[in-house]
């Protein structure tokens, strides 16, 4: 199956704090997630191009993330703004994060995956309904999604969790490990969709660890 | 089966375990260039090791066995401060680290961290500055030297903080040591060894080793110290992407304070060396 690029979604809004800045993994690339302490969300590549560091440790200062290793700092549009060994330099406008467009709407967090073109919609409308959690499952997406049933229109599934609409926004982590982030159709539903989705987790990976272990 | 080891990797000495930890009661399997070997000692009380049977050249110095899978065309290097009276020599024994040996040691020259990674002991976020030093190629080794940086606590026995002078050599691909100013006994250098054992291009052992003055501390309080500043170290290394050392000058940016890695990287790929290298853009 050849899939156009589209919008990933990476996060529930709720679960990136202000001033925070944590790993995550799609199609076995490494990002960081990170929100500065103004509400700006923002999705780079996971590495620091001084020497390769993960951002992912890094922190969050005000509108702008530091790398733990040696402090270099970066604004939210990826330009390096400070080298702490080098106090008097102004870095040079090309040394730069690699960021991704990164758009928050309707309590996720999406990102385009392929930095340097634009995305040619806006994120799939999630309006009115009411994020629950992501959650992580050891099983391949088409394992996943074929357990979801329902329609799959790009990366949303909307389908039925124990009689309750459910949806559920799809991010591919690599081959074996696929999160959905789920949301109900209001808040009422929230602690069902939860419950149930717990038992949903047990049941695909187990079924995918038999799948595992008769190969 | 892997490509078989370039001879910058091959003809060179390794470190595989303190001399303390090699009896002759005990038979170690451990793994050198990705090739398993056994370490024990003879009952002559040399050290015997080896390779798919073959027995391998050893060396014991520096409280280490060494030992390599070819030939090579040099000695194990000389660090004359070893056999100096006075001196306590403290081996930490090995940390086990998931990177390229190359990092390890690219790491331990770098002291643009010391504010951020070990914060109030190396140095201080208020005075990150790496003022300029010199770096020189002598008798096939890297030596950075006039390098200088403030410290709030620069070793065990220190009180209270002090500019503190550095000399960095790089003894081989895999094996370094700095020089420091003693608190102690001013006018004589302390010595700090990172010897690094690889066991795949990403997976290292590292054995520090320390060659000093100091008079004040246990061996505990010193190898405690070490060890608080390598675990710190380790966050980084096993964070570092990519894992394997990259020798392409375009994949990383270095600035004025990194001159020593960049010319370790350059003298690398001039060696041809290759384990726990990157040579092309990924």
């Amino acid at each position: 199956m050849n899939e156009a690029v589209g919008w990933v979604p990476v996060a529930l809004s709720v679960d990136v704090l202000a001033g925070a800045a944590s790993p995550a993994v799609v199609d076995g690339a490494e990002i960081v997630v990170w929100r500065t302490v103004a509400g700006r969300v923002q999705v780079w590549v996971d590495r620091c191009p001084h020497r390769g560091m993960r951002f992912s440790f890094g922190f969050v200062r005000g509108e702008e993330l530091a790398c733990l290793y040696h402090g270099w700092q970066f604004a939210a549009d990826g330009g390096c703004t400070r080298i702490p060994a080098h106090p008097d330099l102004t870095p040079p406008a090309t040394i730069c994060s690699d960021a991704y467009e990164a758009r928050e709407a309707d309590g996720l967090v999406w990102f385009w995956p392929v930095r340097g073109t634009s995305p040619d919609a806006p994120p799939p409308s999630l309006a009115g309904l009411s994020p629950v959690r992501s959650l992580t499952i050891r099983a391949p997406a088409d394992m996943v999604l074929a357990a979801l049933g329902g329609t799959v229109d790009g990366p949303v599934v909307r389908t039925e969790a124990g009689g309750l609409p459910l949806v559920a926004a799809v991010q591919r982590k690599n081959d074996c490990i696929t999160t959905l982030h789920l949301l109900a159709a209001s808040e009422a539903d929230q602690p069902a969709v939860a419950t149930w989705s717990e038992a949903f987790r047990r049941r695909v990976e187990a079924a995918a660890s038999d799948v595992a272990s008769a190969a | 089966m892997s490509a078989p080891l370039e001879s910058a990797a091959l003809d060179a000495w390794y470190v595989v375990g303190r001399s303390v930890d090699v009896t002759s009661d005990a038979r170690s399997a451990t793994k050198l260039l990705g090739n398993p070997i056994v370490v024990t000692r003879g009952p002559d009380g040399t050290p015997l090791i080896t390779a798919d049977g073959r027995r391998l050249p050893t060396v014991e110095r520096y409280g280490h066995v060494w030992t390599t899978l070819g030939q090579p065309n040099k000695p194990l290097f000389s660090i004359p401060e070893f056999d100096e009276p006075d001196r306590r020599i403290i081996t930490a024994g090995a940390v086990r680290v998931k990177a390229s040996g190359l990092r390890l040691v690219e790491n331990f020259l770098d002291m643009a961290h010391f504010p951020f990674v070990h914060t109030d002991i190396l140095g201080v976020p208020e005075q990150p500055e790496v003022v300029k030093y010199d770096v020189e190629i002598r008798d096939d080794e890297v030596w950075a030297e006039n390098c200088k940086f403030y410290q709030p606590k620069a070793a065990a026995t220190s009180f209270g903080g002090i500019v503190t002078d550095y000399t960095y050599r790089v003894l081989s691909p895999f094996n370094v040591m700095l020089y420091k100013s003693c608190p102690s006994a001013p006018g004589r250098l302390d010595a700090i060894c990172l010897f690094v054992q690889p066991i795949e291009p990403d997976y290292s052992y590292a054995l520090p080793v320390l060659a000093v003055i100091d008079s004040a501390s246990t061996d505990t309080d010193v190898i405690h110290f070490q060890q608080t500043i390598f675990l710190q170290d380790r966050i980084i290394l096993e964070n570092q992407r990519p894992s394997l050392l990259p020798l392409s000058p375009r994949m990383e940016t270095p600035t004025r304070a990194d001159l020593v890695s960049v010319v370790y990287r350059r003298w690398l790929k001039e060696k041809g060396l290759r384990y726990g290298a990157l040579e092309r853009a990924a």
